[in-house]
């Protein structure tokens, strides 16, 4: 059976009484829902009236039609009725008209749902459903627009204000921003989002103008940390998330970047205040604050270094002052001020993990705030001695007996680190071997694990080459123990050799331990035979080994004779062999001793002093005054006593630091030609600039050389023909093979 | 010596030139040995060998008689030559030469511990060459030897408290006083 022909007319006719129904039901008018059948007669309609002959065939005009229905339903119904409402009102019927629409273009495109199967799809139209959409757009959307942002926009900032607003209209609203852009942004953001952006600007510039003016630093950022976190709050409940970005940034800038010069360096409250107050929390909020911002950390960081050094600085002075004032004890100062250090360090550090949450760039200002202090020097010594000298306080008998083991290993890991920030590092290891020394000679070491701990964390910090020589000095100690079993044994097992008197002999591999000038002492017999005798011993176990005599480490129990009582004396070697010229005579004179003993002005008035203008008096020195001159004449002290039966009488140490430093030079010179040529050998040719610059940086590990002593270096290499100036251009060198 | 030094020469000469240089150079310090021991200076043998030569030449040839000269001052089997003699030499070498001259060789006389290097004293050419118009040319950041590095910063030192620019001209009016 041939399908009748529908008439145009006609057919529409049909399906306009379907879509008043459908109306009527999106206006709430009472009305039956659609049955099956009158939506597949709906349908039907729409095939047949497609798929007729020409001319009957009538897509087209059906495709013009449904759009016609739509724009004449906006126009007479749904316009005038958003036209009548104002703010949140038309907002309200906005969504309201936006669902319904929604519905309408639903239902439509499924009774014409045959167009976009082959009509649309042929001639490449837009989509039911698409049409449906932008006349809404063009209508509704485009007239609304503007007037739907600004009540949005106000709503936003009475909810700033602290006033509810209704939050799910505002999202519903915003919702069809985003559902008009058939899958762009740009209507969101170009119609809604640049203003909302603008507004929120404006609102805050005034705030923080006003804010910044009344409100202390702390204070400042509460707020500002309150707003950011209301912001966010916002654009979960009812902004697009993509909004979220830039709405942060915005309210970052104006709270936060604008005014974070005057709000960081506020008089009372700023970033120096909280610092010297310990304003902990506050330091956390203002890191927590600034981290997001690009660069913003920075002032921040400023500050905090300028603050340690400050600090550090200022301990500084107090220990030089203090240092000026009393002459007795002056040691005592510079101590206090390592420990001082230790406690800023510690303090701050606690900062910078906590506060600032271990961020590299309050690392680095701490670190850099360490180097600007802990390099200068006080009351003439330089922190490198200081440093070494605190060791040498806890390590040696008598220094920190009281601390527990683990407190003490801990303030040495402490001392280690204060070490990274001492540029000159070789002259620290050269003052702590020498005390080192001294400590392992004269048997002063507290606690042998405690000095191999200091030594594994030196390792661990400056490598294996700071601290050989070092260890070598300790096991050094280590194998003259045994080697000093097997001299006894050799005297047991030989006793023509004996000297008859007690020997015993530390053997120092030359080059671990610092170097010590050995004159030639004139000794007394008696030592002389015990000399040979060890030299006897030692060729027996090995040959091709020098041994040279450092008498001014040695010591020496020496009976004396008094009147009352015998006392022993313990004594170094210099004195003991000026004592035992009193065997041949009662009295001598300075320039005798001198001459007998064979020993400089220097050794003779030091050693002399010890004897006759100390504390215990072995010898009576005319004139009896304090102070040695080559004119003294000196006598055995016959009734010379003491209640102890045996006393210890020290020489003072030279003063070693002049010569430390003259060592420290010297090996810095020599580092520096290694350095120089070690690098022309590498790079053949190189400009003058970039071979200062990678000797400064292979040498930084240990010390920062002088621009000008590695100039000397080169001329001195150039005299001798390591290097060579480049023909053409004379600020290059080049290697000589 | 001297059409040695004040011609430039085709390849063949300079080759020949140079081997012959070399057998002169022998030949003078065999000269300047023997001639040490009738007690005439090195400086009247100095000055009697610029007489004889055409020092109107051009830098590269005048900076190899430079170099001869110090080569002629040192004393037999030492690398570095006196201050003192290094003095007199640049006194006679480098007069009309170098504007700063005679500061130059106070600065020395007074400051200068060590013997004068080969280097040092090739640099010393290079340095009045290079501030023959102003001491600006001179670059603190160079490879110029410490010494000069000290005379310069003592000479802008002096007037440390002028701006830059003053004390340049400062400079200049110092070397047209000593201009010879």
């Amino acid at each position: 059976m041939e399908r009748k022909t529908i008439d145009f007319d006609q057919g529409w006719d049909y399906m306009q009484k379907g879509i008043t129904k459908l109306k009527r039901i999106l206006e709430g008018l009472p009305e039956t829902p659609f049955s099956s059948e009158e939506y597949m007669m709906l349908y039907t309609t729409i095939y047949n009236m497609c798929t007729q002959k020409p001319p009957y065939d009538f897509s087209q005009q059906l495709y013009d039609k449904y759009k016609e229905a739509f724009d004449e339903y906006i126009k007479t119904t749904v316009l005038p009725s958003l036209r009548e409402k104002h703010d949140e009102f038309m907002l309200r019927e906005l969504v309201q008209r936006w669902l319904n629409h929604k519905v309408m273009v639903r239902w439509l495109s499924r009774f014409f749902h045959y167009l976009d199967r082959y009509f649309i799809a042929r001639r490449s139209l837009p989509g039911l459903n698409a049409v449906g959409l932008s006349c809404f757009r063009d209508l509704v959307y485009m007239e609304v627009r503007v007037n739907a942002r600004k009540a949005v926009i106000a709503l936003i900032d009475k909810e700033r204000e602290g006033e509810q607003i209704d939050r799910s209209l505002l999202k519903n609203v915003l919702d069809i921003f985003v559902e008009i852009g058939m899958g762009e942004m740009d209507q969101y953001e170009q119609d809604f989002e640049v203003q909302m952006l603008e507004d929120t600007a404006d609102y805050y510039k005034s705030k923080a103008t006003n804010w910044i003016e009344i409100d202390s630093c702390p204070d400042y950022m509460l707020k500002a940390e309150d707003c950011l976190r209301r912001e966010r709050d916002r654009v979960s409940h009812y902004l697009h998330s993509s909004t979220e970005q830039k709405l942060v940034e915005k309210v970052q800038h104006e709270l936060l970047v604008t005014h974070a010069n005057q709000l960081l360096e506020k008089e009372n409250s700023g970033c120096h205040a909280l610092l010297r107050d310990d304003k902990v929390e506050d330091l956390s909020r203002m890191y927590r604050l600034y981290h997001k911002i690009p660069k913003g950390l920075d002032p921040v960081a400023n500050v905090f270094k300028q603050h340690i050094t400050a600090e550090g600085t200022a301990l500084v002075q107090q220990a030089e002052d203090a240092s000026n004032q009393t002459t007795s004890g002056s040691g005592s100062q510079e101590q206090v001020l390592v420990r001082k250090f230790i406690e800023l360090h510690d303090k701050y550090m606690a900062y910078v993990n906590d506060c600032f949450m271990n961020h590299t760039l309050f690392h680095k200002a701490l670190k850099e705030a360490f180097e600007i202090f802990c390099n200068k020097t006080v009351a003439g010594s330089s922190s490198a001695e200081l440093l070494a000298t605190f060791c040498d306080n806890i390590l040696k008998k008598g220094g920190s007996e009281k601390l527990s083991d683990e407190a003490i290993e801990e303030t040495l890991e402490k001392v280690v680190k204060l070490l990274a920030y001492i540029s000159d590092k070789d002259l620290f290891a050269e003052f702590y071997r020498k005390k080192l020394a001294r400590r392992l000679l004269f048997d002063r070491s507290a606690n042998d694990d405690h000095e191999k701990c200091i030594l594994t964390k030196l390792k661990q910090q400056c490598g294996g080459q700071f601290t050989s020589k070092m260890e070598g000095m300790v096991v050094d100690l280590t194998l003259a123990r045994d080697n000093q079993m097997k001299f006894e044994e050799y005297l047991r097992d030989n006793s023509h050799a004996n000297p008859g008197i007690d020997l015993t002999v530390t053997v120092l591999t030359t080059g671990f331990w610092p170097s010590y000038k050995s004159f030639d002492l004139n000794l007394p017999s008696e030592m002389i035979k015990c000399l040979e005798v060890f030299k006897d011993f030692y060729e027996t176990k090995t040959k091709h080994r020098k041994l040279t005599w450092i008498y001014s480490l040695g010591t020496c129990h020496v009976i004396g004779k008094f009147e009352a009582k015998n006392i022993e004396l313990v004594v170094p070697t210099y004195p003991a062999a000026a004592l035992l010229l009193f065997n041949n005579a009662d009295r001598l004179s300075y320039s005798e001793i001198m001459t007998q003993l064979n020993l400089a002005h220097e050794d003779i008035a030091r050693l002399l002093h010890s004897l006759s203008c100390a504390k215990y008096k072995i010898l009576i020195k005319e004139p009896n005054n304090k102070t040695i001159s080559p004119n003294d004449i000196f006598e055995f002290n016959y009734k010379f006593t003491d209640k102890m039966r045996r006393i210890k009488i020290p020489l003072p140490p030279a003063d070693e630091r002049k010569k430390v430093i003259e060592d420290v030079d010297k090996d810095r010179r020599y580092a520096i030609d290694a350095a120089i040529v070690r690098i022309m050998k590498s790079r053949k040719v190189l400009g003058h600039q970039q071979l200062v610059l990678e000797c400064v940086e292979q040498l930084g590990r240990m010390f920062k050389p002088d621009i000008k002593a590695i100039k000397k270096r080169i001329e001195d290499l150039i005299t001798r023909d390591y290097l060579e100036r480049d023909k053409d251009n004379p600020n290059t060198f080049r290697y000589l093979a | 010596m001297h059409t040695l030094l004040g011609r430039k020469g085709t390849g063949k000469t300079v080759t020949f030139k140079a081997k012959v240089s070399r057998e002169a150079l022998t030949q003078l310090s065999k000269l300047v040995e023997s001639r040490v021991s009738t007690g005439v200076t090195i400086f009247d043998e100095l000055s009697m060998l610029m007489s004889r030569l055409d020092l109107t030449v051009d830098f590269s040839e005048f900076s190899r008689f430079y170099d001869f000269v110090f080569f002629m001052c040192r004393d037999n089997g030492q690398k570095n030559i006196a201050v003192s003699r290094a003095v007199t030499a640049w006194k006679l070498v480098l007069a009309g030469r170098f504007s700063l001259l005679h500061p130059w060789c106070d600065f020395v006389e007074k400051n200068q511990r060590y013997n004068i290097s080969e280097d040092t004293w090739q640099q010393v050419l290079a340095f009045s060459w290079c501030t023959r118009d102003n001491l600006e040319a001179y670059d603190p950041e160079g490879a110029w030897p410490v010494l000069i590095d000290d005379f310069v910063s003592r000479c802008t030192g002096l007037v440390s408290l002028w701006p830059n620019k003053a004390s340049y001209i400062f400079i200049r009016i110092l070397m047209i006083n000593y201009h010879c």
